[in-house]
């Protein structure tokens, strides 16, 4: 072999070496993504904002769909398909309480809660890790993340069941957790919220929250407990925020103007019919044929402003009139999550329940009724109460709270679901519930 | 050294003074060894021997004659080749002006056995020795017969153990490979090279249409390829590392080595035809029949191209454009492609050559609105039916309703009932795909150490798209306020590197070896920009920014991604007749925030050519038995190793952190291990088949294992899960008639592929099962098995109607016969089969008579594969009551109307003569078919219609599965044509070969389709999708092939 052919194996050996070593180094050697960030980069004072941020940015997402859903399960909302655009067969299942194990609305709003209660959670479990530079700070940050990992707790507990009679949910994995235990968790997690709020305001809509979660629980001495420490008149309401851009209102593409799966029960019409007042509560708006929405809808608007039901009626639609909601007409439109009016009426209902006090429970309602400039009732029982509620708390949710806590549900089919199922995804993955 | 220099400038200076030369000639005949035809057109090569490579070409004119001018003297090597034959060659010694005859008697080669393929990453060899399956299409000699599209096109029903399925019938649609039993519990699709340049081979991203995408293949002019080799499974594609799980396809396109020695030759193509839908829709489907054949139309196709190809001897060159201008059979879809090429090759000696490939394309695809979108033509004319408003009205789409068609179904609900149709027709979707694919390759073998050769290849696919979205705002879409105008820029750059030195060395008499080493590196970055705006004050104008402000969205993101590996291979040969190989391959993948995993890939193959062994007749002129093993497997995503990433969602509140990937740091590279083993036989140089059976396991299968969603993280890249998988695939091929005039080709090609899911690791935390609750995963199942439940009879309501309400409810009871179990003991189904066929293949026949005419068929199948007929579902379901059968039973059987949600409250919808819970007087009688009468209770014609309707329940998932899930056997007539080579004819009118090549052919492809499958379209992605890779073949309002009809004239001089 002659010198060149030496160098050329030396060279090949050396190619090798190099080689091999440069493989692993090229590899790594890539630009790091531009859009991620390490879980430990957000231990730091500086990104709280930022995680804040995702945790509300997660309520809103969820929150409007979930009254949406809810809203369907109720007797609030109905589907039908004459409706023009009311076309998807999870919401007829909803609707009919034969609800698929697939139902991929319920699923994916049971997967996104999830979410949101993760997040609320990490940031809770990351603090302790955290130097802040105030208790103020610090007590900020335990605020939000234990209002709103109390508030997905509180969801689990009260729309979602194991089977169509048992409410419960699922925390990370875990077991089975029944609603009055779910009930439990939430409150731990408001009550160290209520704790760490920095201003009365805060601590008043904690109190709300409290004594809706009582309430939902059937515990109405403790939901009175906190609702007389709750909201008052006048107080700003805790709202889920949307916008045009980034998050829009699900109510706007389910139960809205671009397209209505869900439109709501007739009995808002009769409301305002027998008092055309009470459309200042619940505007909608009467759908006739087909719904195409193209452009700024100036009447839709001003009777949004006037705060007015309109009818553009008589309309035949195959002989039926529907309705749309016009509570959140935008995108955009902000949804309230917790208000004073629902203190005043939780105050109501348990002024009649536990404090027997029905002239306590009157001037509740009243509150709530004078401040819309609607005729004032001269007496109150749980019945009206229970009506009230139906109007006041339209489109939050609420109404298939009710509905089982006065036992008036609205579907008599045995085994109709009186909560949205916990789905096949958690089911075939969760190895701590039973086999299906 | 000095006279081999004046060679090459002897050579160099003829290329363009030929009357300058002063030497001797060489001539003679090329015929058939066996029937003594001349052979017109076969390539005569002379190259001088010695240091130089210097080449002096020419084709044979006819009855084979050839002659060759002015050759210097020297010694030569004369080659001859021709398509179809065994390539000769012989010495001859050119000593100054005189004539030397050399003929030829060239033996048939069918199969190609002497032709070189890729059997490896650094790998070549005969055909015949060759160690692994590898199939071949001769891309060169398909395109004169047949018009395609596309690559993938080209690709369809010719090679063993691979099927191609488009995505849907829009030109320039993306496609789906599915090769073999499928590598990995989650299959994919093959690594495309082409000239070398890892090439991008999916769907080019940006704005969806509703499941159709544009394919990155679709930019590659089908006219530019040679031919393209295809090698199946770990055993042959070990040696490319992770790339090569799922197969790997090498596309090889055109030199310059076509043409004659010292001339030029051009080429022109043109093609002229017409996309049309491959069937109507009848009465029979659906009701809404009329609108949904009215969005077909005659796609127009026109196609230029021309070609140069010239042939110094030294340098070779191809130059080729096109251009194609082809609409879709629907509506607003439309491609136009323009595609340079300049391939270029320098032999300047035997040592050294250099070859470069550049190829720009700027392709133009508009795509309509379609598949599964509300948006779409088909979502809009499929599924609704017409017969929406009251009796007697016209239809919102202005169908009259039938006389005595009483009270139709749906109200206000008709065929585009989602969107209307001028707003359909008025949404926009554009893409411009500008790209550029090119490499360049160097060969050096040292003159100071023969058998040792060096090669290093770069090559880069760079793609700048631009897709465009536009809703004007004057009208009105689901999910768009008031106009939408979206801009989606995709940057990407690919680079990938390759180099290996091989040493050929004797180690005793008749043993000789060959060691190889060498490595790849592969480099990606895609950006991507988005904007986008809603809210438009008027239609008029387009432009992003006149949006409203609040309703902008931009986005933006930035991908790197890596992997590098090395190998070696060793391998012998003796005497020719036994191989031999060893291999060991490393990989490395790219991981952001972790180290780089790694995994060795051992490979090892032996073939016998048991007909030189003297044993056997004559006649077999081929028996080769072959065995090969071999490992790979993919590798982590770049990401899968970070246990949380966050990333950045945007809201009202402000940017808020997002959890972006929940990974798993002790994630590993998976491992997929196949063994084949091949026999080829060959008769008489005409006949023969060739087999290979395989058999593969998969471990550590890479699998996004779905969390619990309680813990909010989403999927978790894990690996748990193991596939075995197995099949044979199979080809069978024959000339039995070969002369001048006539000759025929026969081949028939037969794949069974099948696999079973070994475990989902479910007793090491993994799930009982994976599923979109109609296809499962399951331990003991096929991958993507479809299951379901049966109920049980009929059940009727106490007046004795049918119990439609609670027919579809959960807790149904259902027969239990035979019904599978998951993991977890929970109960599953019953099998109904898997939506990957289990038989595939294609039957081709070539008949070539009266010299000049060529008929040309290719039947492609497939046999036990399954469809989820999801339109069907959705068309019979809730809302839209667009199933003939389903309405008429439901009259049949009093429940007419069904469907239709009463004004609130699910104990209404028991409905039927006697039920209660109507408010609504008349809503009794909707959707009553006409002169369909209401069957009385209780008779067995009552419970017929019972049972016959139970199977059309179109609601919950488990039953839909058993209702609509079909077995989908189909036959499809792919590719038709009938050819006249007109050459001979022109010079024989003018009297000298004033041409080359002059050819006239109209062709067909998707002629005909004969299937069991009810739905317009059988063919459809195969490969897991959607929900966890669990969601293979279902048929929701995919978009029918077309059927396209071509004439085709190709010219060259």
């Amino acid at each position: 072999m002659n010198f060149k052919k030496y160098l050329l194996v030396i060279g090949v050996v050396l190619a090798g070496v190099v080689g091999l070593h440069s493989c692993a180094e090229y590899a790594k050697g890539v630009a790091a993504p531009i859009d991620l960030i390490t879980d430990a980069q957000l231990n730091d004072e500086s990104q709280i904002q930022f995680q804040v941020n995702g945790i509300q940015r997660q309520f809103s997402l969820r929150y409007a769909q979930m009254t949406t859903l809810a809203g369907d399960l109720s007797d609030e909302f109905f589907f039908d398909t004459r409706v023009p655009n009311a076309t998807f067969p999870q919401f007829s299942e909803i609707d009919a309480g034969i609800i698929a194990l697939d139902n991929n609305s319920v699923n994916n709003q049971w997967a996104a809660i999830g979410t949101m209660r993760f997040n609320a959670d990490a940031l809770a479990n990351r603090i302790p890790q955290i130097k802040f530079s105030t208790d103020g700070a610090r007590a900020a940050a335990l605020y939000t993340a234990s209002l709103y990992g109390g508030i997905a707790r509180f969801w689990y507990g009260a729309y979602y069941g194991f089977t169509p009679n048992q409410g419960g949910g699922v925390i990370d994995g875990g077991p089975f957790i029944p609603s009055q235990a779910m009930f439990d968790s939430a409150l731990v997690k408001l009550n160290i919220a209520l704790q760490n709020a920095s201003t009365d305001l805060q601590r008043r809509t904690v109190n709300t929250i409290i004594a809706r979660v009582n309430l939902a629980a059937e515990r109405y001495p403790a939901a009175r407990t906190a609702a007389l420490l709750g909201m008052r008149r006048g107080d700003a309401s805790l709202d889920a925020l949307y916008d045009d851009a980034t998050i829009n209102n699900q109510w706007f593409f389910d139960g809205g103007r671009n397209r209505s799966q869900i439109v709501p029960d007739p009995r808002f019409a009769q409301y305002i019919a027998a008092d055309s007042l009470e459309g200042r509560i619940f505007p909608a708006r009467i759908v006739s044929g087909a719904l195409t929405y193209t452009g700024a809808d100036a009447e839709f608007t001003a009777s949004l402003t006037s705060r007015r039901l309109l009818l553009h009626g008589p309309v035949t639609n195959s002989g039926l009139t529907f309705w749309i909601q016009g509570r959140f007409p935008n995108l955009g439109s902000p949804v309230p999550f917790v208000t004073w009016q629902e203190n005043e009426l939780m105050l109501a209902e348990t002024a009649l329940r536990v404090a027997n006090n029905p002239d306590a429970a009157l001037t509740s309602v009243n509150n709530v009724r004078t401040f819309h400039n609607l005729t004032a009732r001269t007496t109150t029982a749980l019945d009206s109460v229970y009506i009230e509620r139906d109007k006041q708390l339209f489109c939050m949710g609420m109404r298939v709270i009710d509905q089982r806590r006065f036992n008036r549900w609205h579907i008599t089919t045995a085994n109709a679901w009186r909560f949205l199922p916990i789905g096949l995804p958690e089911r075939t993955t969760n190895k701590n519930l039973p086999v299906q | 050294m000095r006279g081999k220099i004046l060679l090459v400038l002897a050579l160099l200076v003829g290329s363009f003074s030929v009357a300058l030369a002063q030497g001797g000639t060489v001539k003679g005949k090329v015929s058939d060894k066996k029937n003594g035809d001349g052979l017109q057109g076969a390539r005569i090569t002379l190259t001088a021997q010695g240091a130089s490579a210097a080449k002096l070409g020419k084709i044979a004119g006819k009855d084979g004659e050839y002659e060759i001018k002015n050759v210097p003297s020297g010694k030569y090597s004369v080659e001859v080749s021709y398509v179809g034959y065994k390539s000769a060659a012989q010495t001859v010694t050119v000593d100054g002006p005189v004539n030397v005859d050399v003929n030829f008697a060239l033996l048939l080669d069918v199969r190609g056995l002497d032709e070189v393929v890729v059997t490896g990453v650094a790998s070549r060899t005969q055909k015949g020795v060759a160690e692994v399956a590898v199939s071949r299409v001769d891309a060169a000699n398909l395109t004169d017969k047949v018009g395609y599209t596309s690559a993938a096109q080209l690709m369809q029903g010719k090679i063993s153990g691979v099927t191609i399925t488009p995505a849907s019938g829009q030109v320039g649609g993306g496609i789906r490979f599915n090769v073999r039993a499928g590598a990995g519990l989650l299959g994919g699709d093959p690594t495309v090279f082409i000239d070398g340049v890892r090439v991008a081979s999916g769907n080019t991203g940006g704005y969806a249409t509703g499941g159709q995408q544009v394919s990155a293949l679709a930019d590659l002019n089908p006219a530019d390829i040679e031919n393209i080799e295809v090698l199946k499974g770990p055993a042959a594609t070990s040696l490319y590392g992770p790339q090569g799980q799922n197969g790997i396809v090498l596309i090889k396109t055109k030199r310059g080595r076509g043409a004659e020695q010292d001339q030029v030759r051009i080429n022109y193509q043109g093609i002229f035809g017409f996309n049309r839908n491959h069937r109507d829709f009848t009465a029979k489907d659906i009701e809404s029949w009329k609108e949904a054949n009215s969005i077909f139309r005659d796609g127009p196709i026109q196609q230029h191209g021309v070609n140069l190809q010239g042939n110094s001897g030294i340098f070779n060159y191809y130059v080729g454009y096109e251009n194609r201008a082809e609409q879709g059979f629907v509506v607003q879809n439309q491609l136009n492609r323009q595609s340079v090429r300049l391939n270029l090759d320098a032999t300047t000696s035997k040592n050294f050559s250099i070859r470069a490939s550049a190829n720009y394309v700027d392709n133009m695809v508009d795509r309509p609105q379609n598949d599964n979108n509300v948006i779409g033509w088909q979502g809009n004319t499929r599924l609704f039916s017409p017969y929406a408003p009251p009796s007697g009205a016209a239809g919102a789409a202005g169908l009259a309703v039938p006389n005595g068609f009483a009270d139709p179904v749906g109200g206000a609900r008709s065929t585009y009932g989602f969107t209307q149709k001028e707003a359909i027709e008025k949404a926009e979707n554009s893409q411009r795909t500008q790209r550029f694919v090119g490499s360049a390759e160097i060969q050096y073998s040292p003159e100071f150490l023969p058998g040792l050769n060096a090669r290093a290849l770069v090559g880069t696919d760079i793609r700048n798209v631009n897709n465009s979205i536009f809703f004007p705002a004057n009208y009105a879409y689901a999910g768009v306020t008031r106009g939408r105008r979206g801009l989606f820029t995709i940057g990407a750059e690919r680079l990938n590197v390759e180099a290996n030195i091989s040493y050929d060395y004797k180690i005793i008499e008749g043993l000789s070896a060959t060691t190889t080493g060498g490595g790849q590196a592969w480099n990606e970055v895609t950006r991507t920009i988005q904007t986008d705006a809603q809210q438009f004050p008027t239609e008029l104008i387009r432009v992003v920014d006149a949006g409203t402000a609040t309703t902008r969205v931009v986005a933006e993101t930035f991908t790197n991604v890596r992997n590098a590996g090395w190998f070696v291979e060793q391998k012998f040969n003796y005497n020719q007749t036994f191989f031999l190989t060893g291999s060991v391959r490393q990989d490395y993948a790219s991981a952001y925030g972790a180290e780089a995993p790694n995994i060795f890939y051992p490979a090892a193959s032996f073939a016998a050519r048991l007909d030189k062994l003297g044993f056997l007749p004559e006649v077999i002129n081929l028996a080769k038995f072959r065995a090969a093993y071999g490992e790979n497997g993919r590798l982590p995503g770049l990401t899968d190793g970070q246990s949380l990433l966050w990333t950045n969602g945007a809201s009202p509140y402000g940017a808020g952190a997002a959890v972006s990937i929940a990974g798993n740091t002790a994630i590993q590279p998976e491992r997929t291990r196949e063994i084949e083993l091949g026999l080829e036989m060959e008769f008489d140089n005409a006949y023969g088949f060739e087999a290979t059976y395989y058999i593969s396991n998969s471990t550590q299968s890479l699998v996004n294992l779905p969390r619990p969603p309680s813990t909010g993280l989403g999927n978790k890249p894990s690996n748990i899960a193991a596939l075995d998988g197995w099949g044979f695939e199979s080809m069978i091929y024959a000339r039995p008639i070969q002369s001048a005039d006539y000759s025929l080709d026969l081949r028939l090609i037969f794949n069974y592929a099948d696999n079973l899911v070994k475990s989902l690791g479910y007793e090491a935390g993994g799930p009982a099962q994976l599923t979109d609750n109609r296809q499962f995963i399951i331990p003991g199942q096929r991958r993507s098995q479809f299951m379901g439940l049966r109920p049980l009879t009929p059940r009727f309501q106490a007046n004795g109607y049918y119990d439609w309400v609670n027919q579809g409810r959960n807790g149904l009871e259902i027969d239990t016969t035979g019904m599978v179990r998951n993991a977890a003991g929970g109960i599953v189904g019953y099998a109904i089969g898997s939506g990957v066929p289990l038989y595939t293949g294609s039957f081709s026949v070539e008949f070539r008579f009266l010299h000049d005419f060529t008929i040309y068929a290719l039947a492609e199948y497939a046999l036990e594969g399954y469809v989820f007929n999801n339109t069907a579902q959705f068309a019979t379901g809730v809302a839209y009551y667009n199933n003939p059968q389903f309405n008429r039973l439901a009259t049949q059987l009093g429940i007419y109307g069904a469907g239709v949600s009463p004004t609130n409250g699910a104990a209404a919808q028991e409905r039927g003569p006697g039920a209660q819970g109507f408010g609504t007087a008349g809503l009794l009688t909707v959707g009553r078919v006409p002169g369909v009468a209401v069957l009385t209770p209780g008779t067995a014609e009552y419970q017929a219609a019972a049972i016959a309707f139970q199977k059309l329940e179109p609601r919950i998932a488990s039953m839909q599965a058993n209702n609509y899930t079909e077995k989908a056997n189909w036959l499809r007539i792919r590719e038709l044509s009938l050819r006249y080579n007109a050459t001979n004819l022109i010079n024989s009118i003018v009297g000298t070969p004033a041409i080359k090549n002059l050819s006239l052919s109209l062709t067909a492809n998707n002629f005909a389709l004969f299937t069991t499958y009810s739905g317009p379209e059988v063919e459809l992605n195969t490969n897991p999708g959607a929900a966890n890779g669990v969601t293979t073949s279902v048929d929701f309002l995919t978009l029918m092939q077309s059927r396209v009809i071509n004439f085709i004239v190709s010219f060259g001089f």
